[in-house]
């Protein structure tokens, strides 16, 4: 433990104590005007310095009991009982003061005590005996000891003979007198602690640098008082970002590193841009409302141009002429109108390449999709997806494989395993795996393909188009240490908090 | 998506020569296949929905071989005929118009098999079929039907006894006494009449595509099937038929065709011969970045169980009556990528340089936020999808929400959110055991419904902000909009009194720029603060970033 500059209120105790032998921290309050649980405070912080040390002292107190608390309010038996028969002319019949003495059961022990002080004597008059008083005695002993017992409790050692006597004698009485120990701690000053007061600045430090203290210059005569910067200081949080937003940066710098331009599009679509500009046919289970959630009551009035939108119907009927079979069947417009919230990205992408024909280009869109699905540990209801396209004359399968390498190369991940898949509306797909060293374990991350033609060409895009997507938040868990996925949204700022900036 | 057990024994007897259990497992991916789980004995493999042909193990054998270069090329199927008919009558045309079968004999039906043949039925109900409702599939007991068939409409009196019953039951109680009459009845239920199968005594065989009759039974001893497909779509039925034979063809049995009369045409089912579907290499090679000669193209597509001839450039491919997924030139080329082998790809990059953009509005969004985290705030994410108590009841606001999914499976997922405030208050409510001061933001879309527009809605970026702790006041949470507002969002801006929950009366602001209500800020009202548990007063803001004056 450093024996650093003192605090302020272990300064004032240090000096306090001085030539002082067993201070009590209530004695210390009193004199130095520091609160007693300051003095408590700068006594711990001295004594692990090894400044001050103190002993406990045991006391033994005496309080009054019950009875004693009654007596001492109202008097002791023996006086009330000699008040009521001088009030009473002095004498008073035995049968007589049997009715009128409060209480009963007090009365033998009463005229037993006065009797032996003699403040009263029997004599036998007529029928029955009787008691007379002389003269009202002045207050014993054990009545002063009582009175002053009322608001204080003393201790045995301060007790004159005669006080000791009149004790013993309250305590043979039952309830008068209990006895109780409690401990007083004794603060003194170590020789450490002595040396070091010897050492102790002069009162005349100053506190803190303040403008008026700049104003007047008087830091040049007064040393400014050293404090514990080694003592541990209030915490204060930093603003950050949430991480699922962090990482959604990085990605994008990323993907612009690498020559993409970023597009933004509607969360809600119609099912024509969702499903039907993308081929998959009306009758699909992924279109069911057990997968994908429908706003209720509402349609899209124009789902695209006139031209587009018979292009698609023809392509799902017999191919059109895309050189596809088609799916056979006739295409609801209405099917299309209907408004769903986008299953994935590639509702967005989609339509941007439908509004801006191009030769040939790379675009990315980061954003959130949605599943009617049940929320457990590795599924959400929502969550976000990214997704890039590059599209050219020449573009082909291997340049796919190769920008995802390069896009994972970026996020650190340099081993990736390619395998064939399905999805409705890319032909060839596939889908990729990349390995994590940290974890020397395999994840699943982003599918991908070449958008089939019966896709591209009914919207006017000649060129193929290559696209690749997958979650966000997979990568963030891995990012973070994060196992059950709910833990990302459910914003417990103690985790935010705890999460660190600097990576 | 659909997963099947693969046992390696059973492999063994369907592949052309020995191969190891490593060499399979190494293969199955290549063929399009997720690994599930692993042991000794077997594989489970997820097979994609386009390719019900893998629906159980005689269908990947078929493309395993292919790729371990064991057999090449389309497979044939010998189809015999014995002159079994089925007479269609024409009243099944508005109710379940299309039907075909087929017949397999000699057939040894170990409990895998039929397991197999099974589940590959339930998997071709759900996907071709569409639950049953496009294609229904029955497998029967051949010994115990006399032929001719017969196909026809009957009318709700009809009786029988249906699959897994002892006695004869009448349509409305099929449909609402056994279990596939509660699940699929609704298909047939609205039409009046109800299709039927029965034989020359008039037996049932089955009642498409609900349930068998109990008659055709199939037990273990079972050696010759009658399979009957009926559904909606001719091409459906078809397809179904050919993928089913064709795995019992290869399960060992011999095909005999089915003669289906109408009125005015006779078809006969099975068919198995091959569609030609031609491409330029050209094509093929551009798409997949490949240099491939005819022979290898040849050879390739070989390995995908393709037969296929070259001229001039152009590739013509025999492609099997299974395979329902090639609609288009380029599935074949996907399949010269397949029989090439994914694994032996090497990565190119794209010949032209572009440069890459942000988009101006995740531009402004960053601002926003940079700005909020300069000002010690934390930002959370909440959902879009939240319950509509959230964002109604416990805000004091009147009514209820316009934009509502369609059954929703949890109802902390039933409307879109037309403001952030909620649940970031709701944030908040869930943090009272964490450390105070809490400073909170959030950036994120809004949804309300489009008046009268083409799309139906539209969303804006909002962004909302809340301060919580003992002394949290109005002054403090202005002071950080202010802070925000004039950080570049707007030159010019005014606040005015304004009543809005969930803020309270007399500390609620309107912000105004060019006379357009931009915002709102105050402090949160105590029924809010009570109805979300919070002990501490929270001043709180939320901007429309969407209204906000162009710069």
């Amino acid at each position: 433990m450093s024996t650093g500059p003192l605090h302020p209120l272990e300064n004032r105790l240090l000096r306090h104590l001085v030539g002082k032998e067993d201070q009590t921290p209530e004695l210390v309050a009193k004199s130095t005007k520091m609160k007693p649980d300051q003095v408590r405070r700068a006594a711990e912080w001295l004594k692990t310095k090894g400044f001050v040390e103190s002993k406990v002292r045991l006391l033994r107190e005496i309080q009054l009991g019950p009875e004693g608390v009654k007596a001492a309010r109202r008097g002791l038996p023996e006086r009330r009982l000699v008040r009521l028969v001088s009030d009473k002319g002095g004498s008073m019949s035995l049968g007589d003061l049997r009715k009128s003495f409060a209480s009963p059961t007090e009365l033998n022990p009463a005229l037993g005590y006065a009797r032996r002080r003699s403040w009263l004597q029997f004599s036998q008059i007529g029928t029955g005996p009787v008691v007379e008083v002389s003269n009202i005695p002045r207050p014993t002993t054990e009545e002063t000891l009582l009175e002053r017992m009322q608001s204080h409790s003393v201790e045995t050692e301060n007790l004159t003979k005669s006080e000791n006597r009149a004790l013993g004698e309250l305590s043979t009485r039952p309830g008068y007198i209990v006895e109780v120990e409690h401990k007083e701690v004794l603060l003194r000053l170590t020789p450490a602690g002595k040396s070091a007061s010897s050492k102790l600045g002069s009162t005349s430090e100053l506190d803190a640098i303040t403008p008026s203290l700049l104003a007047s210059k008087a830091w040049r005569k007064r040393p400014l008082r050293a404090i514990d910067v080694e003592a541990p200081a209030p915490a204060v949080h930093l603003g950050k970002k949430h991480p699922v937003q962090r990482f959604l940066d990085e990605v994008r710098e990323i993907f612009m590193s690498l020559g993409f331009e970023e597009i933004e599009g509607p969360t809600v679509q119609p099912c024509f841009w969702n499903f039907d500009a993308l081929f998959i046919p009306q009758d699909h289970p992924a279109r069911d409302m057990q997968d994908t959630f429908y706003l209720s009551g509402l349609q899209a009035s124009q789902v695209a141009d006139r031209r587009i939108v018979r292009e698609v119907a023809n392509v799902h009927h017999d191919g059109g002429n895309t050189g596809s079979m088609g799916w056979g069947y006739d295409w609801d417009e209405n099917g299309g109108r209907r408004i769903v919230l986008r299953t994935h990205t590639t509702a967005v992408t989609i339509r941007y390449l439908a509004e801006n024909v191009l030769e040939e280009g790379r675009v990315f869109s980061i954003g959130k999709v949605f599943r009617n699905e049940k929320v457990t540990y590795k599924n959400l209801v929502e969550f976000h997806q990214i997704e890039g396209i590059a599209f050219g004359p020449k573009v082909s399968l291997r340049d796919m494989m190769g920008l995802l390498s390069q896009f994972y190369s970026r996020l650190g991940l340099d081993k990736v395993k390619f395998w064939p898949s399905f999805f409705p509306y890319t032909e060839p797909s596939l889908q990729s795996m990349v390995y994590f060293e940290k974890m020397n374990k395999w994840v699943e991350l982003c599918g991908m393909g070449i958008f089939r033609p019966e896709v591209t060409l009914p919207l006017g895009i000649k060129n193929p188009v290559l696209a690749w997507g997958g979650g966000l938040e997979r990568l963030v868990m891995l990012r973070y240490g994060v196992d059950d996925i709910r833990q990302l949204y459910q914003n417990n700022l103690g985790w935010l908090r705890s999460l660190p900036v600097c990576l | 998506m659909p997963v099947i057990t693969l046992y390696f024994e059973r492999l063994a007897g369907l592949l052309g020569s020995e191969v190891s259990r490593e060499e399979i497992v190494d293969r199955i991916p290549y063929l399009g296949l997720d690994i599930e789980e692993q042991t000794r004995e077997y594989v489970r493999v997820e097979y994609n929905p386009n390719r019900p042909d893998y629906s159980t193990d005689y269908g990947i054998a078929r493309g395993l071989n292919g790729l371990l270069d064991l057999r090449l090329g389309t497979p044939h199927y010998q189809v015999k005929s014995d002159g079994f008919k089925i007479s269609v009558e024409s009243n099944v045309k508005n109710v379940r118009p299309f039907i075909v079968g087929a017949i397999t004999r000699d057939l040894r039906l170990d409990d895998e098999t039929i397991r197999q043949l099974i589940a590959m039925q339930e998997d071709l109900h759900m996907g071709i079929g569409r639950r049953r409702a496009k294609v229904a599939i029955g497998l029967h007991n051949l010994d115990k039907i006399v032929p001719p068939l017969n196909y026809r409409a009957v009318g709700v009196d009809f009786s029988f006894v249906p699959l897994g019953s002892n006695r004869s039951m009448q349509i409305p109680e099929i449909l609402q006494e056994t279990e596939p009459g509660r699940l699929y009845g609704e298909i047939v239920r609205s039409k009046g009449s109800y299709p039927m199968i029965t034989d020359s005594r008039g037996e049932v065989l089955s009642f498409p595509p609900i349930i068998n009759g109990e008659l055709t039974k199939l037990t273990p001893n079972t050696k010759n099937l009658f399979i009957d497909v009926t559904g909606t779509d001719s091409k459906a039925v078809d397809d179904a038929l050919a993928i089913l034979v064709a795995a019992l063809h290869d399960a060992g049995g011999s095909i005999y065709s089915v003669m289906v009369t109408n009125q005015d045409s006779i078809k006969r089912s099975p068919d198995f011969t091959p569609t030609i579907r031609s491409f330029e290499m050209d094509f093929c090679n551009r798409l997949l970045g490949l240099d491939l000669n005819k022979e290898q193209m040849i050879s390739n597509l070989g390995r995908a169980r393709i037969d296929a001839k070259a001229h001039d450039g152009v590739i013509e491919a025999s492609i099997p009556r299974y395979r329902t997924d090639i609609l288009h030139p380029v599935d074949l080329v996907e399949e010269v990528a397949l029989g090439y082998g994914i694994q032996n790809f090497t990565v190119t990059l794209p010949a032209t340089v572009t440069s890459g953009a942000s988009n101006a509005i995740q531009r402004l969004l960053d601002g926003i936020r940079e700005a909020l985290v300069g000002l010690s705030m934390i930002e959370v994410m909440n959902f879009n999808l939240l319950d509509d108590s959230l964002l109604y009841t416990k805000m004091n606001r009147e009514g209820r929400s316009t934009l509502r999914v369609e059954g929703p499976k949890s109802s902390e997922h039933e409307v879109l959110r037309d403001r952030l405030l909620p649940s970031l208050l709701a944030t908040l409510g869930g943090n009272v055991h964490e450390e105070y001061p809490q400073r909170i933001f959030e950036v994120g879309k809004v949804y309300v419904k489009e008046g009268g527009g083409r799309m139906a809605t539209q969303e804006n970026y909002h962004v909302a902000a809340a301060i919580a702790h003992s002394s949290a006041n109005y002054s403090e949470i202005k002071s950080t909009m202010d802070s925000l507002l004039g950080s570049g969002l707007l030159d010019d801006f005014t606040f005015r009194t304004a009543k809005c929950q969930p803020f309270a009366s007399g500390r609620t602001a309107a912000v105004l720029a060019d006379n357009i209500t931009v915002g709102y800020v105050g402090e949160v009202s105590p029924e809010t603060l009570a109805n979300l548990s919070l002990k501490v007063p929270v001043g709180a803001f939320e901007i429309d970033v969407s209204v906000l004056p162009k710069k």
